[in-house]
């Protein structure tokens, strides 16, 4: 068995990579930052019980971590459920299990896109995006022409555009 | 296929509120148009949708989950403390649920409302620890994220978590702010009410308005501060007794000293009772009392005439009392 500390490690680089994309993900699916950050929080410890059993790869580690994170997301929505009393609580709870994988999906396609864009133009887009700055701000803090931006944002949607097609 | 007379940048740049005017415009006239392509339209828009981060997105910090993480799993005698770990993890958990129970049918972006309706109270625990009753007809609200920043409808006691970093403040519907750092203290501001009121109980608290005045006031236990709606001036008295101002915590009505006309606006607001004076002089005439607020308006009415000599009757159209 590897040492503590080489685990620790371990986990520290999962945080890095995982943590960030679980986190947002449960989030929009609760709608409450404690309750998101502590299912994420049960999803590693979780994986910390059970490293031994899985692959020692990237991609069995991150679909251990979704679906545990996923399972821990129905239950804590089917106890709110409980306690609201909702009658039918089998369809409820099957339509919410089809549309948090949905969801998880569609997180995973949109950083899948980023990392397809050219980084440029991923960087103009989210400055956009997320920055919420107007073309001419973006074409003067890049010092670049205000086409340049608009052909960046333009080649980003039209990929969001072709990649997203069954979601919009 | 339709020639699109407006591209997507333009389209974008509307969505994201960054478009000049121009752009904007020709939007608008587009969409209005023969030319508008809606499927193309709704496609920019859902992108903009999921694209959407979570609102504190930067604020998220890995290294102090990391921190968490390893407190929990990490312990010398791994099985029994991780165990206790969790156990104590898992009745945070229950205690998170069962707020988001109450509050969430109200949760709608983000925002948390609670309300209550005519002749209830509600004792709400935020997630800071702090405590808020809520008078009957009253209605607080804050963004998840921020449960130390309160709008208030109507009346409330706080009795506020200590936390230096983060100022407790309550804003009413007309901009008043009262902010405290560790304290207890009651707001009431009906919008029907032709004052707000705000009483400190312990601690200290700082008032300030946006409409009304532009010092900010200092309040002492005891203070009591009255601005009138009307000309927006505030007037600080001390509070003799505490009990009348926080009698509706314990399901009463109290009143000391105060103007018919005044008793009629809480019945009305806690109540929806509404009285209509025909009697100036009796409009104004002082009562103290006390009252269940489940006794009868008739029982109220009829204890109030043993000390002043009025008369009242229902209108059963408007169901309105009269009172002469």
């Amino acid at each position: 068995m590897k040492s503590i500390r080489a685990k620790k490690e371990k986990f520290s680089k999962l945080f890095d990579i995982h943590y960030k994309r679980l986190f947002n993900y449960a989030f929009k699916v609760v709608s409450n930052r404690d309750i998101a950050e502590g299912l994420v929080q049960e999803t590693f410890i979780k994986l910390w019980e059970n490293i031994g059993n899985i692959n020692d790869d990237e991609r069995s580690i991150e679909s251990y971590l979704i679906t545990v994170l996923k399972h821990k997301i129905i239950d804590n929505h089917r106890k709110k459920q409980t306690q609201e009393k909702h009658l039918n609580l089998y369809k409820l709870n099957t339509e919410f299990t089809t549309s948090i994988d949905g969801q998880w999906e569609l997180e995973k396609e949109i950083d899948n896109i980023y990392n397809s864009l050219q980084p440029k133009t991923s960087e103009i887009f989210k400055l956009s995006r997320d920055k919420g700055l107007t073309y001419p701000e973006i074409a003067s803090l890049k010092n670049i022409s205000i086409k340049t931006v608009e052909s960046h944002i333009s080649k980003a949607l039209h990929t969001f555009r072709k990649r997203l097609k069954d979601y919009l | 296929m339709k020639t699109n007379i407006v591209d997507e940048t333009e389209v974008w740049a509307y969505f994201s509120n960054n478009s000049d005017e121009a752009t904007r415009i020709k939007v608008e006239n587009w969409k209005n148009s023969n030319d508008f392509d809606e499927p193309f339209f709704n496609s920019i828009k859902k992108i903009y949708e999921v694209t959407e981060k979570t609102p504190f997105n930067e604020t998220i910090d890995i290294e102090k989950e990391k921190t968490k993480f390893f407190a929990a799993v990490a312990p010398v005698d791994r099985k029994s403390s991780s165990y206790k770990q969790y156990l104590k993890y898992a009745a945070v958990m229950v205690l998170f649920i069962s707020i988001a129970g109450i509050a969430y049918q109200s949760i709608s972006k983000n925002i948390v409302t609670i309300e209550t309706g005519y002749g209830a109270e509600k004792q709400i625990t935020l997630l800071d620890g702090s405590v808020v009753w809520l008078n009957t007809n009253s209605k607080i609200s804050y963004q998840e994220n921020a449960p130390r920043t309160l709008k208030l409808f109507g009346e409330a006691f706080f009795e506020v978590a200590k936390d230096k970093t983060h100022p407790f403040t309550v804003e009413t519907s007309d901009k008043v702010i009262v902010k405290a750092l560790g304290t207890s203290f009651n707001v009431k501001a009906y919008p029907k009410d032709i004052y707000l009121e705000t009483t400190l109980i312990t601690g200290k608290v700082e008032v300030s308005s946006k409409n009304y005045f532009e010092e900010k006031i200092i309040m002492l236990p005891k203070d009591n501060i009255k601005i009138l709606k009307a000309d927006g001036i505030p007037v600080k008295t001390i509070i003799k007794n505490k009990k009348t101002i926080l009698a509706w915590r314990t399901g009463k009505i109290r009143f000391e000293n105060t103007p018919f006309k005044d008793i009629a606006t809480d019945l009305n607001n806690q109540l929806n009772i509404k009285l209509v004076f025909e009697n100036d002089a009796i409009a104004k005439s002082r009562f103290t009392a006390v009252f269940d607020k489940s006794t009868p308006i008739e029982e109220i009415l009829e204890v109030l005439r043993t000390s002043k000599n009025f008369k009242y009757n229902l209108n059963e159209q408007t169901n309105e009392w009269i009172i002469k």
